[in-house]
């Protein structure tokens, strides 16, 4: 009788049921459906775009109208075509930087929680150190130092973007360290990487997931900015920041061209604030947040 | 101030009533709190909870009511919601009624109710450090409950008020420590502090929610006293709610016994404890280890406590029930509360004679478990490489000598260390295959990381720790994991010692994937150790998650069965599980040991478990041993005062002639571990402490079969702890320092 | 406490030496000799000399760079290739005007966020709160640059309120003329950083209603009013100054895009030339020069923690 098999109510699997509270979040939703949407349209944005993004073949600076449905710029191009096609640098951008500052940031952060001692007093100086520039001053040194183009704007950006991931692993290692699973897993054998890779990892990966969200917005804002300075995607190519450079010029000519870039990049960040919130719900069940964004990269 | 009723009741457990135990006084006529008909519903993802289904209970003036029921029962649930403490964002509903005197509290509008919280009804919280404000002066927080109900009182007379109460509840030098915060207090400080702003307006009632849950026995002992103490001085009715039916059998008067968010039985404490009315209080108290009387085998309660959300339509027991027997009557009509004949006591079960009869049966021939047959195959494989002969003497497979483990505190300008923690300092141990050792101490003793050193999870800093002739110490990489194969860990919280992200199996397979074994291989004997541990097969692709307590431990238990171990090091395998579920887990572990001849270190702080399980005893006390020797000496005849001390403090659940039980409870904390005292390192809290205790170090020295570290080993008189009578003379028989005073001023004074 | 401080002290002079390390070796990183990289191809002959001994060139690294960080810690940053005038002046003319515009974008951004952050952790489910709540995902979405680009088009383009760009007027002269000059430039910050800050103050708020010590006081009969006021906001208060800190940094050179869209005069503008004008001394004394400053507003960040937790300051 003592050993009766105890039948486990048929609970559903934990991850399901996260997807599951993603799912029941409507606002999450319709950001990841946007966001799928604003995807395709850089994907296709040739087959999309009802004019050649280049072609300077329009009266410059018409308003909205029927041939140009949001209106010309400065050279006649088609504005709705090139904000189309600018949807790419954006994106690019934005999961360029997220994969390099939790490419860096998170190994930095395990090992430091993980290891402690001095590889933790030596990697949170770093990370000081980082957190010390602010974001957008950051980029533009590295950029100076780098020097322009698509692939170092994304370091820069993402650089920019390792303290927080390395943080917040850290955090979260932090907190597992210690936990009797590790120990079971350290008591049964296992070697120290195989423990931080194995056992640790996938238990902290829960807020990294997020702050990948939160990077990629903060990133397409970044993105525009540099590029708003004249420091980011290089002229020829449409972006959304470049787009708001010429209107700053143009403010007086053409008041509405500056609208539908910002509209644009509002509309992705939205895109990516309600995924990481519906995330956040998902994983904690409505609780506290685990993660929140508190670079002020946004306030470029 | 606390001189005159302290005394009272040191000396009278149950002073209050001056009648036999378990009469309480309705001379007071009305009760000052009555619950009637309380539902308390969540919403959650599984649909709408009902925790609370119908709860109605009645407290007098100057009673103690004893709530007691396992985890998720809705014993806590209750007081909470009645009060319009409950703010969870999916509490769906309240109903039914909480009268305080005439005014039903779920009826008033907030700010009327605020108006009598804390003034007419004032809560006692489990965990005390974390119920008080950290950024705010604890007289403050104090000062705030007297001033929020009367506006005119000054800040120095609320000051002089609060000082009085915090010396009437035992903290000493109230003046200054209005002044501290609560992380300068230990756990039992801040629960007097607790206390002492609970009594601070003389509430008509007095609800404490599990106050002594997170505390040691010694601290518990005096916290138990206190809350009398504060019973007498404010005649409150008192409701303690509680798991531990040792603490009910102690304090109360009556009892209401909760189960499935319902009043399942109602009594007088003595009628509740020997005749009761209800198979499950019957079949809880056939659970529960006994520190009196070892039995040679528990009755658990087979299978898990009910969910809240899948209540059966019935009897919420009768799933469980050995009197139900799948009687259609007790699985199809939810059974309702019948008083029994005398009035005072009711039932809600559909034969309440029959509960009784649970229990006179002793555990016997059906005890047969299944598990024995089911284990016997791997029990042959794996006895084979260490043969046991019954009762000889084997070679110890566990040979700890002089083990030391220290940390460093560090502080100042490098984090240099500037002090040492001696969390184990000079133990020796052996435990032979097939035998269990018992480690028991207080919280902060060093138990755990003695059990860690063994499997170097902690780096020794002195001694030799052997596994089967292996120095775990001296070690390299591959020896430290083949020693690891042979010793493995069994943690306290089930919820923490599994990867939550691998499924139950992948769990239990770990220790095989780390040893190379293929991947089909591990999934037969996953399966084969999940039947010997009593879970099903099937469900090995599930995630911890979806298992109750005492389910995931034994999916713990099969992991660390996994490579075949010939040594198990328990560290308080039980503490977190309800007492039902205990006792199954307790007698698997039995079952598995008799199977295999494992030797196994168990670690717990709990007096009664180590009792039913251990053959050897050893008792700790700031890193080091202070007593041990076999179950009967230390038990029976505890030369330690120390020893003495704790096994007077645990309450037994049986509150037939508690009057006599004077207790004498230990006084104040464990010292720092950073910096213990010279000499005898219990000589700060021993009543026999004499001025060779502080110069000279008793050592282990061979005392009437057993090994005892005590100067006046041979003074302290092998008194049978059955009679209970107090251990500690000095206290008990010079009238002069009561012992609350005692252990105050003996008390390190700042903490951290 | 003091271990503590000092601890924090000796870390940031770590931070600090690191980082003035990054900024010295960032000439390095360009190429070409580095007085010629920091002065330009124009630079005289007595110049280069004059920079190669500030930058102890010839010596070894260590004496490199100790030359230079003790002609830093002097004053001594060398002088602008394009103004030739010295780099440590350059810096002084502009930072009244960004001390200026932090101050008020941080004036601006509490005091939306502490109501707006309490209200929504308080009242989640209210018309109040959700509206609230739209207000901090707008805010969050808006980029600050756009939102200023906004206001110019509407309040200075359409409207004809406020100038388009915004000259400093100091405060203590034209205390009117300021704050039009500031007004638009600092709301266009606030905007976001007070969603930001207010969406964590509102989570840390939220956490501590939670807590144990919430339900002692409320079971004490404290008023709910109270409860927050007295038990919760000040708990909470404890993680969102760590943010707050972090977002003056910002303020204080990192407003590049903000000072670009306004043409306002600050540190993060002059910073900004820099670079377009390859004035490579400039970059790397206004460089230097924010990160003395963060590290030293952080070190004040954990004084104001410690002040206001005990825990800290007790152990």
């Amino acid at each position: 009788m003592t050993t009766a098999p105890d039948v486990p109510a048929p609970a559903p699997r934990r991850r399901l049921a996260s997807l599951r509270r993603f799912i029941r979040s409507r606002s999450a939703v319709a950001g990841a459906v946007g966001l799928l949407v604003l995807a395709a349209l850089a994907l296709f944005a040739p087959l999309i775009a009802p004019f050649d993004p280049a072609a300077q073949d329009g009266e410059p600076l018409l308003g909205p109208s029927g041939a140009h449905l949001l209106g010309t710029d400065q050279l006649g191009r088609d504005i709705l075509s090139r904000l189309i096609h600018g949807a790419r640098a954006s994106l690019i951008a934005a999961a360029g930087a997220a994969a390099v500052g939790a490419g860096i940031g998170v190994p930095l952060g395990l090992l430091a929680g993980y290891l402690g001692r001095w590889v933790d007093a030596v990697a949170m100086r770093l990370v000081d150190l980082l957190l010390a520039v602010p974001g957008i001053l950051l980029a533009l040194v590295i950029i100076v130092v780098l020097g322009p183009g698509r692939l170092n704007l994304i370091l820069a950006i993402g650089i920019g973007a390792v303290p927080e991931f390395a943080r917040l692993t850290r955090v979260a290692t932090l907190g597992i360290r210690d936990r009797d699973f590790v120990l079971a897993a350290r008591g049964m054998g296992a070697s120290t990487p195989d423990t931080m890779v194995r056992t640790v990892l996938p238990n902290v990966l829960a807020p990294i997931v997020i702050q990948l969200v939160v990077t990629a917005s903060m990133a397409v804002v970044v993105e525009a900015g540099l590029t708003f300075l004249g420091l980011g995607t290089p002229p020829p190519a449409p972006s959304w920041g470049g787009m708001l450079q010429d209107a700053r010029s143009y403010l007086y000519q053409s008041p509405s061209y500056g609208l539908f870039p910002g509209l644009c990049l509002v509309a992705t960040v939205l895109c990516l604030d309600r995924i990481g919130r519906g995330l956040q719900l998902a994983v904690s069940g409505g609780g506290p947040n685990v993660a929140t964004r508190i670079t002020t990269g946004g306030a470029v | 101030m606390s001189g005159g009723a302290l005394d009272g009741v040191v000396r009278d457990g149950n002073a209050h009533s001056g009648t036999t135990p378990g009469v309480p006084d309705r001379g007071a006529g009305q009760p000052v709190l009555r619950l009637r008909d309380l539902t308390v519903e969540f919403t959650t993802s599984a649909g709408v909870v009902r925790a609370v289904d119908g709860m109605s209970y009645d407290v007098f003036g100057g009673e103690t009511l004893g709530v007691v029921g396992e985890t998720g029962s809705g014993k806590s649930v209750s007081v909470l919601a009645a009060l319009g403490l409950l703010r969870t964002p999916n509490l769906r509903r309240v109903s039914g009624r909480a009268l305080l005197g005439d005014v039903d509290l779920l009826a008033l509008p907030e700010p009327d109710l605020r108006r009598r919280l804390g003034r007419d009804v004032a809560m006692i919280f489990q965990d005390a450090i974390s119920a008080l404000n950290p950024v705010q002066r604890v007289g403050h927080q104090i000062a705030e409950a007297l001033r929020v109900h009367d506006r005119a009182l000054s800040a120095a007379a609320a000051r002089t008020r609060v000082v009085e109460l915090l010396d009437m509840v035992g903290v000493p030098h109230p003046g200054t420590r209005y002044d501290q915060y609560p992380h300068q207090f230990s756990g039992g400080m801040c629960q007097r502090v607790m206390i002492a702003m609970a009594i601070a307006n003389r509430p008509k009632v007095l609800i404490a929610d599990e106050p002594t849950t997170a505390l040691d026995v010694s601290v518990q002992a005096q916290i138990l006293d206190l809350l009398r103490v504060a019973r007498q001085e404010t005649g409150a009715g008192v409701v303690l709610i509680t798991h531990d039916l040792g603490v009910v059998a102690e304090t109360a008067d009556r009892v209401s016994v909760t189960y499935g968010g319902r009043i399942v039985e109602a009594g007088d404490v003595t009628q509740i404890f020997t005749r009761p009315r209800h198979p499950y209080t019957a079949a809880l108290l056939g659970a529960l280890p006994r520190l009196d009387t070892a039995s040679d085998r528990l009755l658990p309660i087979p299978g898990q406590p009910p969910d809240p959300s899948e209540l059966p339509p019935g009897c919420a027991f009768a799933p469980r029930c050995p009197i139900s027997r799948g009687r259609a009557l007790c699985t199809e009509l939810r059974p309702e509360p019948v008083p029994d004949g005398g009035g005072a006591g009711a039932s809600a079960c559909h034969f309440p004679d029959e509960a009784a009869s649970l229990l006179t049966a002793r555990p016997d021939g059906e005890q047969a478990a299944p598990v024995d047959e089911r284990a016997e195959p791997a029990g042959t494989r794996e006895s084979a490489g260490a043969p046991v002969t019954a009762g000889g003497p084997a070679a110890p497979v566990l040979d700890i000598r002089e083990a030391m483990a220290r940390f460093p505190v560090r502080s100042g300008l490098l984090a240099r260390p500037s002090a040492w923690v001696h969390a184990v300092d000079g133990v020796s141990l052996r435990v032979p295959a097939g035998r269990t050792l018992g480690l028991v101490g207080e919280s902060g003793c060093g138990k755990t990381t003695l059990a860690r050193l063994v499997l170097r999870l902690v780096e020794p800093t002195g001694g030799q720790i052997m596994v089967d002739g292996d120095d775990v110490g001296k070690a390299g990489r591959s020896q430290l994991r083949r020693i690891r194969r042979r010793a493995q860990m069994v943690f306290q919280d089930p919820y923490a010692s599994l990867n939550p992200r691998l499924s139950v199996g992948d769990n239990v397979a770990e220790p095989l994937r780390l040893q190379g074994v293929p991947h089909g291989r591990r999934r037969l004997e996953v399966a084969d150790l999940f039947t010997r541990v009593g879970l099903r097969p099937e469900h090995a692709d599930r995630l911890p998650a979806q298992f109750s307590g005492g389910q995931r431990q034994r999916v713990a238990i099969a992991r660390a069965l996994a490579s075949r171990p010939g040594l198990l090091i328990l560290d308080e395998p039980v503490s977190a599980l309800d007492v039902s579920v205990q006792a199954q887990v307790l007698n698997l572990l039995a079952d598995l040991q008799r199977a295999s001849a494992m030797a196994y270190l168990f670690v717990s702080h709990d007096l009664a478990v180590i009792r039913q399980v251990a053959d050897e005893v050893a008792v700790m006390y700031l890193g080091r041993i202070v007593e041990s020797g076999s179950v009967r000496r230390v038990y029976d005849d505890p030369r330690h005062p120390y020893t003495r001390a704790l096994l007077a403090s645990v309450p037994v659940p049986d509150p037939v002639g508690r009057a006599g039980r004077r207790r004498v409870p230990l006084g104040g904390d464990v010292p720092s571990p950073v910096d213990p005292p010279s000499g005898c390192r219990f000589r700060t809290r021993c009543p026999l402490a004499a001025a060779v205790c502080a110069e000279e170090e008793p050592p282990l020295r061979l005392i009437a079969g057993g090994h005892t570290a005590c100067h006046f080993a041979e003074q302290t008189p092998g008194l049978k702890p059955a009679e209970r009578t107090p251990a500690l003379k000095p206290a008990e028989q010079t009238p002069g320092p009561e012992p609350a005073e005692r252990a105050a001023g003996q008390e390190p004074e700042v903490r951290g | 406490m003091y271990g503590y401080l000092i601890r924090r002290l000796l870390q940031f002079a770590v931070v600090l030496l690191l980082g003035s390390i990054a900024v010295w070796g960032f000439t390095f990183a360009l190429p070409g000799d580095p007085a010629t990289v920091l002065l330009g191809p124009d630079a005289s002959e007595a110049e280069l000399a004059a920079t190669r001994d500030r930058l102890g060139l010839g010596g070894s690294v260590v004496e490199q760079y100790v030359s230079w960080i003790g002609h830093a810690v002097a004053g001594d940053l060398g002088s602008s290739y394009y103004s030739g005038q010295p780099v440590v002046s350059e810096l002084l003319d502009r930072i009244p005007a960004t001390v200026q515009l932090a101050g008020l974008a941080m004036a601006l951004t509490l005091l939306i966020a502490v109501p707006v952050g309490t209200a929504v952790a308080l009242w989640p489910r209210s018309v109040v709160g959700r509206t609230l709540q739209g207000y901090l995902t707008a805010g969050l979405a808006v980029p600050a640059f756009w939102l200023g680009l906004l206001l110019i088009i509407v309040l200075a383009v359409q409207l004809r309120w406020l100038p388009a760009s915004s000259d400093f007027v100091p405060l203590w002269r034209d205390p009117g003329g300021a704050l039009t000059a500031t007004i638009l430039p600092a709301s266009a910050i606030a905007v976001h950083t007070s969603s930001v800050t207010a969406r964590f103050l509102a989570t840390s708020l939220g956490e501590v209603m939670g807590k144990d010590y919430i339900r002692t006081a409320r079971a004490k009969g404290v008023p709910e009013r109270d409860v927050i006021r007295r038990h919760a906001l000040r708990n909470a208060s404890l993680p969102t100054v760590t943010i707050v800190g972090l977002q003056l940094g910002g303020f204080l050179g990192g407003t590049v895009v903000i000072e670009a869209v306004f043409n306002y005069p600050g540190l993060g503008r002059l910073l900004y030339t820099a670079i377009g004008e390859r004035d490579y001394s400039l970059v790397q004394g206004g460089v230097l020069f924010v990160v003395a400053t963060f590290v030293l507003l952080n070190l004040l960040v954990d004084v104001f923690y410690a002040v206001l937790d005990p825990r800290i300051r007790l152990t």
